[in-house]
């Protein structure tokens, strides 16, 4: 944690962007890096299991040395996933995070690290997409809800006993994802369903919620994070940044067809994209349908162009 | 002896009707099917007021403010979906509105611009279109502009109108400038209006219920960027609770009854009167009141839900459904997106979302080119010009074009979405179908075990043809971005069968002079009910292609006025019956 503070610090310095008006507060500086879920006080895994998890989020968002960056591991991102899975062994459960400000805008406080109380209607809806229904008739209004403890349950013994009955997370990363890709079993297909987008988002989003450690997720992607209280000046949303402000950090290209790329773009416009996500639902699978379309545009537009 | 009205559903319907009965002496109870999001509503001045907003993607992510889609899901399917008998292909969040007091608007991106002139006229000046029910609204623009106006005013607009074009003034007449001047307009958004300079289309700031400047007590947007789907942190932004809801509670004559979800109107053995509403409070009580007027503003899927779950021996089909025209006619904005690439950052999130609107797509277009495809005319609508998204949204849609693995991590660091784009946002006119309906699913409840709301809705073909010949037009525009390597469109309607997602909802309960053909009268009263009024946009016959709220909350201002008796509604019957 410490390496991680003089990091923290270090790159804040070397970034002219954010750094002027942040300093100002002193007291602000260093709580950023505060994690306020931690392993222990919310948790649901063991200690294999978790081994596991971190064996699969290695290959969601990979880290050095296939990648110049830490990944999905050093960011914290299974234990943010084991933090969700037993939300409810703390109080309030860590579900959404508080508000109004972090403390990476300029406030003094951090409000998000105080999780907000949940009422009842809340406290149902999260309970059952977590625990699941569990034979509640109740709780069954639709039919059985199997819950994420369930899915991550038995598709981490699956991934255990996909790779020969050890852990997962002993079986290099090329193994790893052969297993990923060429496993037929449901409970491997469940997982991956819902743990890769649970994994961007708490790589991606606020640290509070357990991953993002050291803002590693914002920082590799050059992104500015929560910025409220102090928000942008005018200068800032007028014109560019001064050469230099930001520095290039991809070494490498995707590989992802210009084409694709250039198709999926439009996408990025704020209201049209959760009209995207929201009806997924957090299901993979669920997305993927709903972008197909926009690929198979967007490959027949490569094809004619050819 | 005060009146008493029971208005359902707190958002920008019912907060103004609220407001306004209240501002005429009635006692108001407001029930809302949401929780409380603003610490001390009610007992403090809106600028003093907490929230539990913040600018954190995750919470988005997790529905918060929404109805949660495995306690309340809807269902949806394409009709040939349900011309082949399917009952449904979705389930889960697919109503897009929020649920909080407050409604939808505490996370709004608060664009607001008025509805033309032409649209509340359309079957008049362009005939009909085939497969469509296109029909003249009962009011015109001018029984709208006074609300408009005082809408404007309380909610506070920001806007310039000496920027707007001549167009947009001669359809949207404006009887003064607007309360504030434009935020700061971000980099991304200049470069597309440079580009559309170049082909001789019009951009201008768009006008938005957000302050550029402090705003009865409350502060100045700094353009975070985290602005539509979040609420704001700051409290910038006028909104539904802050403008009108919570001033009128603390005039003390408006409750709220948070987490009451109303299942059921009732009324008299002879239909013609509700005489109680009955729901579900935040314990899982059974609960009734009555009250002389009952006010439904609970947007249009949940209103249609709510008179369909309230049939009884005098209304069969659904309460004041004679016609057969409830719940039909549901009209969703579909988008054509559009997006300049550029090869550096150009910072698209520093705004309040999006900084410039433009209005050359709206149209009528009657050229042969739409001709050729056998339509009459197509409408388009605004283009709100220049945006992006933020980091997890762009980490999630990645994640569906990628799956897992080192690409998605290579994407996420090229970061187009968050800092190399300009995009925009076509807001189409979407003609109303008899056959895009909302309806009880027949097997899908939700917790309360109450019928869930099922869509049953394809775009026509109107829609389709206006993203090919529109979408055209915005990429060609979005490729002349001076400095752009690349550009793109995405035609939703020409890719997706069935319901876009979109907060933009209309019909289901239009208003009309024919008791055959329409579910309410111009006032918004139910044809065949003394007291029940319909206060959101289930009224809209049509639902040209503006950002709703601005003509939402200035039709529930004329639709309350009337009830209360004052100018500017149709006649106000309830008032009226009331001696009898």
């Amino acid at each position: 944690m410490d390496q991680g503070l003089t990091r923290r610090v270090v790159l804040r310095d070397g970034t002219a962007l954010t750094v002027a008006v942040l300093l100002a507060g002193p007291a602000s500086t260093l709580g950023d890096i505060a994690i306020a879920v931690t392993p222990g006080e919310a948790a649901f895994l063991t200690d294999p299991e978790l081994e596991t998890l971190r064996g699969l989020v290695d290959r969601f968002i990979p880290g050095k040395p296939e990648d110049t960056d830490d990944g999905a591991v050093v960011a914290g991102c299974a234990e943010a996933i084991d933090a969700l899975l037993g939300a409810f062994g703390v109080d309030p459960p860590l579900i959404y995070a508080g508000a109004p400000f972090s403390d990476r805008g300029g406030s003094t406080v951090n409000h998000f690290e105080d999780f907000l109380r949940l009422d009842s209607y809340e406290a149902m809806a999260w309970r059952l997409r977590i625990e699941g229904s569990k034979g509640q008739a109740k709780l069954e209004f639709n039919g059985p809800v199997p819950g994420f403890q369930t899915v991550y349950r038995e598709g981490l013994a699956a991934l255990d006993e996909a790779a020969g009955n050890r852990s997962f997370a002993d079986v290099p990363g090329l193994g790893r994802d052969l297993i990923l890709r060429s496993s037929d079993d449901p409970r491997i297909a469940e997982l991956v369903d819902v743990a890769f987008l649970h994994t961007v988002e708490l790589m991606y989003g606020a640290p509070e919620y357990g991953a993002n450690r050291d803002l590693l997720g914002w920082e590799y992607t050059n992104y500015d994070g929560d910025v409220q209280p102090r928000g942008y000046t005018r200068e800032q949303i007028e014109q560019l940044d001064p050469a230099g402000a930001r520095e290039p950090s991809l070494e490498r290209e995707p590989s992802t067809p210009m084409e694709t790329l250039v198709a999926m773009a439009p996408l990025g416009f704020g209201e049209a994209a959760h009209g995207i996500l929201a009806p997924a639902g957090g299901s993979l699978s669920a997305l993927r349908s709903a972008l197909a379309p926009i690929i198979e545009r967007a490959e027949q537009r490569g094809r004619d162009g050819s | 002896m005060a009146r008493e009205a029971i208005v359902i559903g707190s958002g920008a319907a019912g907060s103004v009707a609220a407001w306004e009965l209240a501002r005429n002496g009635w006692s108001v109870t407001v029930l809302e099917r949401g929780r409380h999001m603003r610490g001390g509503f009610g007992r403090k001045p809106s600028h003093k007021l907490d929230t539990r907003y913040g600018s954190d993607e995750i919470k988005s992510a997790r529905s918060f403010g929404f109805p949660d889609p495995l306690l309340e899901p809807y269902t949806a399917r394409t009709r040939s979906e349900a011309g082949s008998g399917v009952e449904r292909s979705a389930q889960g969040g697919l109503g897009q509105l929020g649920a909080a007091v407050g409604g939808t608007s505490l996370h709004y991106n608060a664009k607001f611009p008025r509805f033309w002139k032409q649209d509340f006229k359309q079957l008049s000046a362009l005939g009909p279109i085939g497969g469509a029910q296109v029909a003249d609204w009962p009011i015109d623009y001018e029984d709208l502009a006074p609300f408009y106006d005082q809408v404007e005013r309380q909610t506070g607009v920001q806007g310039d109108r000496d920027l707007m074009p001549e167009r947009t003034l001669e359809q949207s007449p404006r009887s003064g400038q607007f309360a504030m001047e434009p935020n700061p307009i971000t980099y991304a958004s200049t470069l597309l209006a440079e580009a559309a300079d170049r082909i001789g289309y019009e951009t201008y700031p768009q006008p938005a219920a957000v302050n550029s400047r402090r705003f009865k007590g409350r502060p100045a947007c700094n353009s975070c960027g985290l602005c539509s789907g979040f609420g704001c942190p700051i409290n910038a932004r006028g909104d539904a609770l802050v403008s009108w809801l919570n001033p009128a509670v603390r005039s003390g004559r408006v409750r709220v009854i948070a987490r009451a979800f109303v299942h059921r109107i009732e009324t008299t053995r002879n239909g013609r009167r509700a005489t109680d509403v009955r729901y579900i409070d935040a314990r899982g009580r059974k609960r009734e009141i009555s009250a002389d007027v009952v006010v439904l503003a609970g947007s249009p899927i949940n209103t249609a839900r709510l008179l369909l779950m309230s049939a009884n021996a005098a209304h069969p089909d659904g309460l004041g459904n004679r016609s057969g025209q409830l719940g039909r006619n549901m009209m969703f904005h579909n988008f054509t997106l559009a997006a300049a690439i550029f090869p550096e950052d150009i910072h698209p999130n520093r705004a309040q979302s999006n900084s410039l609107q433009m209005d050359d797509l709206v149209g009528p277009f009657r050229g042969p080119e739409v001709k050729a495809l056998g339509l009459p005319y197509i409408k388009g609508g605004l283009v709100q010009v220049g945006g992006g998204v933020p980091l997890m949204t762009e980490a999630a849609l990645y994640a569906g074009f990628t799956g897992p693995g080192l690409e998605h991590k290579l994407l996420m660091k090229q970061g187009l979405l968050h800092s190399k784009i300009a995009g925009s946002q076509l807001v189409h006119e979407d003609l109303p179908q008899a056959d895009n309906r909302i309806d009880l699913d027949p097997s899908v409840r939700d917790y309360r075990g109450f019928p869930s709301a099922r869509i049953t809705y394809s775009p026509h073909h109107h829609e389709q043809a206006a993203a090919e010949l529109l979408g055209a037009r915005l990429e060609l525009l979005h490729t002349l971005a001076p400095g752009a390597i690349a550009a793109a469109i995405v035609p939703f309607p020409l890719l997706n069968a069935g319901a876009q997602g979109t907060a933009h909802l209309a019909g289901t309960a239009r208003m009309g002079e024919d008791p055959d053909e329409s579910v309410c009268e111009a006032s918004g009263r139910l044809h065949e009910l003394d007291n029940v009024y319909v206060a959101d946009a289930s009224t809209f016959p049509t639902f040209p292609g503006f950002n709703p709220t601005n003509t939402i909350m200035a039709n529930a201002l004329r639709v309350s006025r009337g009830i209360a008796g004052g100018k500017g509604a149709g006649r106000p019957v309830a008032t009226a019956r009331r001696g009898e």
